[in-house]
């Protein structure tokens, strides 16, 4: 049974990361990605994209069939096919320096296998259980693979038929959870955990390497792949059914790959951020945000060149490409959802109409109480925050000075976005802070560990491979 | 100077991040009772371990009104707090099947002797956990 189920796994994982394998190898054209991140993305992407292809199958009545879903994809192979030659034929070299392994790093690298290995210990072990994943995601999951498709009528029932459940909310976590059901024939919620910790895995795959690519030393980048993943609050979304942590990692793939594509000038780094950004606003409404971040780190990063070089060095024409289809993509969701008369619960014309301006201003205390108890609570976020608030302190010149600021700025624009909805909410501000704000801290935290890693690298000697 | 102090800095931030983790991850294991809870699930299967996680009453009931009712039918919840998890489970648990006010059936799950008006008694798990049936 255990054996079943593991096989089970390995073949969903290859046919998600096959079709995510597709999506990365079709723009890295000059092979920049290594391995890892290649593998990390591969999953990565397949479960956004896979999770789209099947909201696009359901629009067209179209029943969902394991072989029907990967055609798509196989037919992207074919035309991949000179891709996929040329990059093996490089990269056909076995690494010797795998294998020179130091002691520090063995102990590291067993640190963070343990904590892997229990987030699948601990996802697996019950079944879909906490609120958010029973009453709005896995729900949502179930109802759509039981009608075999995305129902026509599907927000009318979740809106009338199920309170709470979120009409208006983006489908990638229901839909990623509805391809598991169909991949493997059945419905099984103990088994779909799995595609928690294996999120968990596959970015940190990533973020290791995007911390190599910065110019991290190998026990550095370690170090910190291991912080982020011990971070409890980190830990414990990556085994509990909710979408926040799936949002982390595309809001913070975002950034980073943003960083890396300005630090490396490498394209096909732009066009990680703009699949990160995209599943990003397919996962939540947050994504949204995450969407105005971009455009607001470009505009910044445009304005710097312009001052510099007296113009844009970059290639604005991807630049604009990118921001107009990610934009084309919110406003075709948005008319979407008019067209289904579906509409956000928090933010809407109602919240806007009702708004007593006097209010908001007393409700600033308890957001800066709530926010200073999350900063302080090591419980849940280890020394982060602290390490967080010091680091910038101490290394704002430097992180304004370089490439690290563009780390940092989706940090503040981000919180200061999630910050003015507390002001507008028009629900009870201490539950809505008391429910949300540990999640909201969370889409940020993997940028918060990497600048703390960029930071740190600045003042220790020697824990950069290679200099700014 | 500087990068020594800092280098003595990250030295104590890590030793300090160690502490806390470990810390916290036997205290939840021991005292959080999680080791025991671990112990209890493994020992179960797919069935049992739901029971444990949505409570053995709860789910003995869930099981019952799955068997009890048809697939495409609506049902109310009476007994358990709309705000509980277990409200959610319950919904989730027994979805697609639609909670809605005016409700064909009503699940009525630990109150004994509950009646509503328009309802008849369907079907009886105990005197405490029964569904009621629009006439």
């Amino acid at each position: 049974m255990m054996t079943g189920n593991l096989y089970t796994i390995i073949a969903f994982v290859l046919a998600t990361s096959f079709a995510g394998f597709n999506i990365v190898i079709a723009y890295d054209r000059k092979d920049i990605l290594s391995e890892p991140e290649l593998a990390g993305l591969a999953y990565l992407f397949g479960i956004g994209a896979i999770a789209l292809e099947l909201f696009l199958f359901g629009l067209f009545k179209m029943k969902f069939v394991t072989a029907h879903i990967l055609l798509p994809w196989v037919l992207l192979a074919i035309i991949n096919i000179p891709r996929f030659k040329a990059r093996f034929r490089k990269n056909n070299a076995i690494r010797p320096a795998i294998l020179k392994i130091k002691l520090p790093e063995m102990i590291i690298a067993a640190l963070l296998i343990f904590v892997v290995c229990y987030a699948f210990f601990i996802a697996l072990i019950r079944p879909v259980e906490s609120y958010d994943a029973v009453a709005i995601w896995s729900l949502k999951a179930k109802v759509i693979y039981m009608a075999g498709t995305v129902p026509p009528d599907f927000f009318n029932i979740i809106g009338a038929g199920y309170q709470g459940a979120h009409p208006d909310y983006p489908l990638l976590l229901p839909l990623s959870q509805v391809w598991f059901y169909t991949f493997i024939g059945n419905f099984n919620d103990h088994l779909v955990k799995v595609l928690f910790p294996l999120n968990f895995l596959a970015f940190l795959i990533v973020f290791y390497m995007f911390l190599r690519k910065a110019g991290a030393e190998r026990i550095f980048a370690m170090i910190f792949t291991f912080l982020l993943a011990s971070v409890r609050q980190f830990f414990n979304y990556a085994t509990n059914g909710y979408a926040d942590m799936q949002i982390a990692i595309y809001a913070s793939l975002t950034f980073l790959a943003l960083y890396l594509w300005i630090k490396t000038k490498s394209n096909v780094y732009f066009w990680t951020a703009f699949f990160a950004c995209l599943f990003a606003m397919w996962t939540k409404n947050e994504g949204s945000v995450v969407f105005l971040s971009f455009v607001a780190v470009l505009f910044i990063y445009m304005t710097a060149q312009i001052r510099s070089y007296g113009k844009i060095v970059s290639s604005y024409g991807s630049i604009l490409f990118a921001t107009a289809l990610l934009s084309g993509l919110l406003i075709a969701w948005s008319l979407f959802k008019g067209i289904v008369n579906v509409q956000n619960d928090v933010v809407n014309a109602q919240s806007f109409a009702t708004l007593d301006i006097t209010e908001i201003f007393k409700r600033a205390l308890a957001i800066f109480y709530e926010y200073q108890r999350q900063a302080f609570g090591v419980k849940y976020w280890n020394l982060t925050w602290v390490a967080f608030i010091f680091m910038i302190i101490a290394g704002f010149g430097r992180m304004i000075s370089e490439d690290a600021k563009y780390v940092v700025i989706p940090v503040f624009f981000i919180l200061a976005c999630y910050t003015a909805v507390y002001f507008i909410t028009p629900n009870d501000i201490g539950w809505q802070l008391r429910t949300t704000t540990s999640r909201l801290l969370l889409h940020v935290l993997p940028l918060v560990i990497f600048y703390l890693a960029l930071s740190f690298a600045w003042f220790i000697p020697g824990r950069r491979d290679t200099d700014e | 100077m500087i990068k020594s102090i800092y280098k003595k800095i990250f030295f104590v931030f890590l030793i300090a991040w160690a502490v806390i983790w470990v810390n916290f991850l036997v205290r939840d294991l021991t005292k959080g009772k999680q080791f025991k809870e671990y112990k209890v699930l493994l020992s179960r299967d797919d069935a049992g371990k739901r029971s444990w996680t949505y409570g053995d009453r709860l789910f003995e009931f869930l099981r019952f009104a799955e068997k009890s009712l048809p697939f495409n039918v609506s049902y109310n919840l009476a007994g358990v707090d709309e705000a509980a998890v277990d409200y959610r489970r319950a919904i989730y648990y027994l979805s697609p099947r639609l909670k809605t006010d005016n409700a064909e059936y009503v699940l009525v799950f630990d109150k004994p002797g509950y009646m509503q008006d328009g309802y008849v008694m369907y079907r009886e798990l105990d005197p405490s956990r029964f569904i009621l049936k629009k006439i």
